[in-house]
């Protein structure tokens, strides 16, 4: 099975430590939203994958990438 | 930006305050149930912060499960040979409503948040109900115990996953007590309003965040 996998949290560091309250304000979603998608609970669409991306000042592939599973 | 908590409010407050007219005044006053449509208007409309992908799939899914409890209600009432009166028609508004406002706010705050809302709500309604009904009495502080009960399993089951097995407890003694006087369709509604938000508050408070 192949997962979807993130850096939202090391991103997040890496751009001067944003809150998930700040990155969720600036994105337009509930910081729960951020929540889940850090933790791999939620897979955000290509637009908001796309929007984190360009909050984070990063590449899309960089920060969400698909990694084999059991 | 407009709180869940708040629009939950609102929307309760709407019920009691057009069920209270209806009964009072005028059947007419049944058309104020459509302010229960305001938010997800104001909404669509752009009046308010829309719902993110997240909170709209959350929103469907917990849309989705009331459907569900309903259907089987309905199968329920059918097989049992209810003869749905007015009871019948309430529980038809009550408990899918509250069916989704503890999933939609389960699944959608954090552990300590959707045990917070929904503990905290269905304790205090067991409470104010004692004292609407009974007044200050002797009665009144008996009848209160239970809503005591789980305003304490509510705060502690913040803290550890060991005391959700009073949610359960509460479940297993609601059923023994409900289980025989199934013959009402009361019962069933005033057993399902209490066994619904503790089935979740069980299973959410087991798991982690």
């Amino acid at each position: 099975m192949i997962n979807l996998k993130n850096r939202l949290r090391e991103f997040r560091f890496k751009r001067n430590e944003i809150t998930q309250e700040a990155l969720a304000e600036s994105v337009g979603v509930s910081r729960q939203t951020i929540i889940a998608i850090e933790k791999g609970r939620f897979n955000p669409s290509v637009r908001l994958a796309l929007k984190i991306a360009r909050e984070l000042q990063c590449k899309t592939e960089d920060l969400f990438f698909l990694e084999e599973g059991d | 930006m407009f709180k869940k908590s708040l629009i939950l409010i609102f929307d309760v407050i709407l019920i009691g305050i057009a069920t209270t007219l209806i009964q009072t005044i005028s059947p007419w006053f049944s058309f104020l149930f459509s302010g229960l449509f305001l938010f997800p208007l104001l909404r669509a409309f752009g009046v308010i912060r829309d719902l993110d992908e997240r909170e709209k799939a959350i929103d469907n899914l917990s849309s989705n499960i009331a459907l569900a409890i309903v259907f089987v209600l309905a199968m329920f009432y059918i097989g049992m040979g209810y003869e749905v009166g007015i009871d019948g028609f309430i529980s038809f508004i009550l408990i899918p409503f509250t069916a989704k406002a503890v999933f939609s706010a389960g699944f959608s705050l954090s552990r300590k948040q959707a045990i917070s809302i929904i503990g905290r709500s269905v304790g205090l309604i067991f409470i104010v109900f004692a004292v609407l009904s009974h007044g200050f009495s002797i009665i009144t502080m008996i009848e209160v115990i239970p809503g005591i009960a789980i305003l304490i399993v509510t705060e502690l089951s913040k803290k550890s996953k060991w005391f959700s097995i009073g949610y359960l407890a509460f479940i297993v003694v609601a059923t023994i007590v409900y289980i025989d006087n199934f013959d009402r369709v009361t019962m069933v509604m005033v057993y399902s309003l209490f066994v619904i938000p503790f089935s979740f508050l069980f299973v959410r408070s087991l798991s982690s965040d």
